[in-house]
């Protein structure tokens, strides 16, 4: 980062008037946005607010876009990815833009590879890419030539934020970057952007995540269906606020827990071990229960879910279902059992985008809606009904190719599939994952609502807020172990259930 | 961890150049099965055979790398050489025949080979728009060009093996420049193709051009926000296919001094031998990763293999046969590889030892 320290607090950026037309929406309508130097401002919103949209036309990504966008005072048009660049935005996409065959070097010098005469200079590559990790501390740790598909997730992300910076940006625009860090690493990037934003560049910062907004945000604005509904300083508003303005109603009890009690074991696990992954882990679920798994990023929850739903492989241990020993490792025999795990991976694991909400939600219960050999699916069309009622799928289209979705109501029509199956055990793996505020209200209601019906839930969360007010229970891995359980009667909250997931073993009733 | 990921760096890397380990067997194994493999004339007999799929595959492999696939290259090869020596004919009378002396042979063969080349430049040039600029999957397009191209040709040469009754060409593009055991494969023939793949491996290796390409193949999306023109890098990776077909082509024309309209539809195709030599040479079916040069090493394995069938008795069934055995253990072990990576992803080296330990108190359990 050379010295090309901007005066903090001028505006580096504003987008005056913005609007851009989808067929059939306005999908940025008339907006006014401004960034200052050495500020970090959260860019808010539910899905399908605009905010994406907005970034991707700052990205260079539409030509068509109307409005004025000014950087540093100077009118310029953004109509492709180069233009961008060239005035001074970068951007650290969500799902990141990796080159996974070549080299850390030569994806941080895409496009740019350094050349003497005609001929590639590797040694300066080299110490060019040695230089740019220096400034996310990875330069040591990291070799330039190592191939990208042998990099950690987390250097990767940290590699794409160098990548960003060696351009000397102005404006550094970063699209939900904490989505698949654990706690620590999330702390990392902070400190990362705190000292980034320090040196006068301006950080526009996308995210779900209230709290991380009032961790790090200067300023707040906020989107909703395309239009500006407000800009302000963090420190002037509150979460409800927010929430407020996201939604457009004022939220009352986001949250509701009804006291209640429940039945016997329905899921026994003992021993579980997936070599590599999940050690030794023995736990019960009752009925009408809903056990929350809480833990860090990469502790084994969700392959301690994918084993018990019988994706991966049980290599020692027994599962019982109402007191039946299962083989596990085959997913159908699972799944006629009641056992069902909803996957974190909606869009690559979930649905299929390309066949219809119909197809998507019967692909489960295809036995069920045969009589022999021979599909009718017309018979499931009044469950399919009630489904979409009771989960208000948005638009009640049945026909919808899957994509065609808004995240929230993809993760409705993934919800509807499992529960087509009427499970007795359903494994719910991170349920609102980068699902708008009402989509997660809904979804929420809904997890109560089975579990009052006596399904058992195992809820697998790193949204604390929602794992604490949801669980009856919470068990805690940590490194693949299954480490101690908390119970609601003594009481638990999110530092405690952080504190849990960091192996603090004061917290729990129960510890192993 | 460092480890771990030096282990990693190792497997990669050894199965990047695995090509030549398949090379050393072949040799080590043919060596002791067929003694006069190693003969001079035997070797020169299996470099001959090696020109035109050596020269083709070389922008396959770059259509490859790019991402996509040009399986049209089957025709071009047969329309660069019936174009040439058909176009040598036509040039050659009107400037005269013998008649027309040197002047008429030199000036009508350099026509003929232009004329050759813009064939393959041009069908490159519109498999490449419709693929980079149209965005017609690249097996589609070329599919399609296969079979439209292979329908000129025909028309062309009326269904007919056009020959050329001069020698002078063929006489000089495949006598040895030096005419000593185990060199005398060195012909002219032989040298153009080894600086072509040269040129061809410089630029893909050692320019800006060549790391784009990698970059276009591996992640389009991110090449394309890197300001790389990726629809033009496709385009050309076509135009290059095209023409190092047509010239292997029309080359292979000169040397057999006939364009039969049907190379390859009998036996072994051209095509086929191509593309199993780019994947077993190491070419990821993806793209973003490859090698000319290591591609012109998987054909040279090949025809070693068929070459020592040959010698055996065995008939091109055998050959068929054998080819298709290895390519299919390549593409199987680089499925199943990836397979097992996705597997293995998020593994915690550390619970591994503790899953020894609990592995060996399950069998001591059992076994009291």
């Amino acid at each position: 980062m050379s010295d090309t320290v901007t005066e903090l607090g001028r505006v580096v950026l504003e987008m005056r008037g913005v609007s851009k037309q989808f067929p059939g929406t306005l999908a940025v309508d008339n907006v006014n946005f401004q960034v200052k130097a050495g500020e970090v401002h959260a860019l808010m919103g539910e899905n399908g607010a605009g905010k994406s949209t907005l970034m991707k036309m700052l990205a260079g990504l539409f030509s068509d876009y109307t409005g004025e966008i000014l950087i540093d005072g100077e009118p310029v048009k953004l109509t492709s990815p180069m233009l961008a660049k060239q005035a001074g935005v970068a951007m650290i996409y969500q799902e990141l833009s990796i080159a996974y065959n070549r080299s850390v070097q030569e994806n941080v010098f895409a496009g740019q590879i350094p050349t003497r005469g005609k001929v590639i200079d590797k040694r300066a590559l080299r110490d060019m890419t040695v230089d740019v990790l220096r400034h996310v501390k990875l330069d040591g740790k990291v070799d330039p030539a190592t191939p990208m598909k042998n990099i950690s997730q987390h250097e990767s992300q940290l590699i794409e934020i160098a990548k960003a910076l060696k351009d000397n940006p102005k404006i550094l625009v970063m699209d939900e970057p904490t989505s698949a860090l654990s706690t620590e690493e999330v702390e990392t990037m902070f400190a990362l952007m705190r000292e980034v934003k320090s040196k006068g560049y301006a950080i526009v910062y996308i995210s779900h995540h209230l709290q991380e907004v009032f961790d790090i945000a200067d300023r707040v604005t906020v989107l909703r269906d395309g239009k500006l509904i407000d800009t302000c300083d963090v420190k002037d508003v509150s979460k409800e606020d927010l929430v407020e303005m996201m939604v457009g109603q004022k939220m009352s009890d986001f949250y509701k827990r009804t006291d209640k009690s429940v039945g016997d074991v329905v899921l026994e696990v003992e021993g579980l071990t997936h070599y590599g992954f999940v050690h030794n882990v023995s736990f019960q679920l009752n009925k009408g229960e809903i056990l929350g798994l809480a833990g860090l990023a990469g502790a084994g929850r969700s392959e301690l879910g994918r084993v018990i739903g019988g994706i991966d492989r049980m290599d020692a241990g027994v599962c019982r279902i109402g007191g039946t020993a299962l083989k596990t490792k085959d997913m159908c025999n699972m799944v006629r059992h009641g056992v069902a795990y909803l996957t974190e991976n909606r869009k690559t694991e979930g649905l299929n985008l390309r066949l219809t909400a119909r197809e998507n939600i019967f692909s489960a219960i295809i036995p069920k809606l045969s009589k022999g050999p021979v599909y009718f699916p017309r018979s499931g069309e009044a469950a399919l009904d009630g489904l979409y009622e009771s989960l208000n799928i948005v638009p009640r289209d049945k026909n919808l190719t899957a994509s065609n979705f808004s995240g929230g109501n993809q993760q409705k029509v993934l919800l509807a599939k499992w529960m087509a199956t009427k499970p007795k055990v359903l494994i719910l793996d991170e349920p609102t994952r980068g699902v708008d505020v009402g989509a997660k209200k809904l979804i929420h209601e809904t997890i109560e609502r089975l579990a009052s019906e006596g399904i058992s839930v195992l809820l697998i969360s790193s949204d604390l807020p929602e794992i604490v007010s949801l669980s009856d229970r919470i068990i805690v891995m940590m490194q693949g172990h299954l480490i101690g359980e908390m119970h609601k009667e003594d009481g638990f909250d999110e530092s405690k259930v952080l504190l849990a997931a960091n192996g603090e073993r004061s917290v729990f009733s129960v510890a192993y | 961890m460092l480890k771990n990921i030096n282990r990693n760096n190792l497997i990669s890397k050894g199965n990047d150049n695995r090509i030549y380990v398949f090379l050393a067997i072949v040799f080590i194994v043919l060596a002791f099965a067929y003694p006069a493999f190693f003969s001079s004339p035997n070797i020169k007999a299996l470099t001959t055979t090696c020109l035109l799929p050596i020269l083709a595959s070389i922008g396959f492999t770059y259509v490859m790398i790019g991402g996509n696939f040009d399986l049209s290259i089957g025709s071009v090869i047969n329309a660069g050489s019936v174009v040439c020596m058909g176009q040598f004919n036509q040039f050659f009378r009107g400037f005269g025949g013998d008649a027309g002396g040197t002047g008429a042979l030199v000036g009508a063969w350099a026509l003929a080979f232009v004329c050759a080349i813009a064939i393959g430049v041009g069908i490159g040039a519109l498999n490449g728009f419709l693929v980079a600029k149209v965005k017609v999957h690249s097996f589609i397009v070329t599919i399609g060009m296969l079979t439209a191209v292979s329908g000129f040709v025909y028309t062309y040469s009326n269904g007919n093996t056009i020959s050329v009754n001069s020698y002078a060409l063929v006489d000089v593009i495949d006598k040895s420049v030096v005419s000593l055991p185990y060199i005398e494969m060195i012909t002219p023939r032989f040298l153009v193709m080894v600086a072509v793949v040269a040129i061809f491996e410089f630029v893909l290796v050692k320019t800006r051009w060549g790391y784009d390409l990698f970059m276009v193949g591996s992640n389009k999306e991110s090449a394309f926000q890197a300001g790389i023109n990726t629809e033009k890098k496709v385009f050309l990776s076509f135009v290059i296919s095209g023409f190092t077909a047509a010239i292997s082509g029309a080359l292979f024309a000169v040397s057999m001094n006939a364009a039969v309209p049907n190379y390859g539809e009998r036996g072994i195709a051209p095509l086929m031998m191509v593309l199993a030599s780019t994947i077993i040479g190491g070419t990821v079916m993806t793209g973003g990763s490859g090698s000319v040069v290591k591609t012109a090493f998987a054909v040279l394995t090949i025809q070693s293999i068929f070459n020592g069938l040959i010698s055996m008795g065995m008939g091109f069934d055998a050959q068929v046969l054998s080819a298709g055995v290895l390519l299919g253990a390549v593409v199987f072990y680089e499925s199943f590889s990836l397979y097992r990576q996705s597997l293995r992803k998020g593994e915690r080296p550390a619970l591994l030892k503790e899953a020894a330990e609990l592995r060996r108190g399950l069998s001591a359990g059992s076994g009291t």
